[in-house]
């Protein structure tokens, strides 16, 4: 009996001082997030001498910078979505192969070419599947391969028509 | 009664004459190439349609193909072929080009004009009566 006793006050003890403590960090959270928005050189995230902790950065972000970090996101955010008449920019939405596999497929075209000129001719089916492969190029790959295309049927290289 | 039948027929052979009196213009195909390989060509497409040979012809169109992204590649082409069956091709993805050849109409004259790569700088067409086919002119195909 004696000893329960102990063990609740001791459990009671404790239990006041967490809820002390916690109060104390609360009003330390309202202390900081009412201060003047810290500089980057006094904040401990971008000062690469400060001797903080990671937990101790993430908490120097104040109510401000985070509103900032926020519009940002959303401006961005609104600069990739459809303008009012419904219209995408190209260079928004589209997202194209990385560089490597965009220059295979342009090399893949460019062989294809380059067969139909061996080859002399090319169907009018065939034609369709070239130039579907070309729309599937980035711009740039685009008026190449167009242009490809178009000197070897004007040099006489393929026998054909768009 | 056989004479009134020669008679009606006569007067529909002059009929049909007159049907097709006024002026028709023949533009066969001509390319005209530069040094570098710039040049133009032109031609009426009745003209190259009722050819005396099966190789002549002229034209222009246009290739849309939806990326599925929303967007559209696009591009416009010229082609032709001479009587002496010389080819000739120009394409171009201007859009103001691609839409001038949307509006190119049946039996126009055209004209394109090519850069040494082979894109297209001018296309022109007109469409006027007299590229029109003559009323003795028919698809015998």
């Amino acid at each position: 009996m004696k000893a329960l006793t102990i063990l609740s006050v001791v459990q009671t003890g404790l239990l006041i001082l967490l809820f002390s403590r916690s109060i104390a960090l609360e009003d330390e959270l309202a202390t900081r997030s009412q201060s003047a928005p810290a500089t980057t050189a006094n904040n401990p995230i971008f000062s690469p001498t400060a001797d903080n902790s990671s937990r101790q950065a993430y908490s120097s972000i104040d109510e401000g910078q985070l509103r900032r970090i926020i519009r940002e996101e959303l401006d961005g955010h609104a600069s990739n979505t459809p303008n009012t008449n419904g219209q995408v920019s190209q260079s928004a939405s589209y997202d194209p192969a990385t560089a490597a596999e965009q220059q295979y497929q342009l090399d893949q075209v460019s062989q294809r070419i380059e067969y139909f000129s061996s080859v002399g001719n090319i169907s009018d089916m065939e034609m369709v599947d070239l130039q579907m492969e070309i729309a599937r190029l980035d711009d740039a790959g685009r008026t190449a391969m167009l242009r490809k295309l178009t000197q070897a049927m004007n040099s006489g290289a393929i026998d054909g028509r768009f | 009664m056989k004479i009134g039948k020669i008679l009606t027929i006569a007067g529909l052979v002059i009929l049909s004459a007159t049907a097709v009196a006024g002026r028709v213009s023949i533009v066969p195909v001509e390319i005209n190439l530069n040094e570098d390989g710039s040049g133009f060509a032109r031609g009426n497409m009745t003209t190259a349609r009722y050819s005396d040979n099966d190789v002549e012809f002229i034209g222009c169109g246009t290739r849309n193909t939806a990326l599925g992204d929303g967007n559209l590649f696009q591009f416009a082409f010229c082609q032709g072929r001479d009587a002496a069956d010389n080819p000739i091709f120009c394409s171009t993805q201007n859009p103001e080009l691609v839409a001038a050849v949307r509006a190119i109409a049946d039996h126009s004259f055209i004209i394109f004009t090519f850069d040494a790569q082979g894109e297209c700088t001018l296309i022109g067409f007109s469409t006027q009566s007299s590229y029109l086919p003559r009323g003795d002119q028919e698809d015998k195909n």
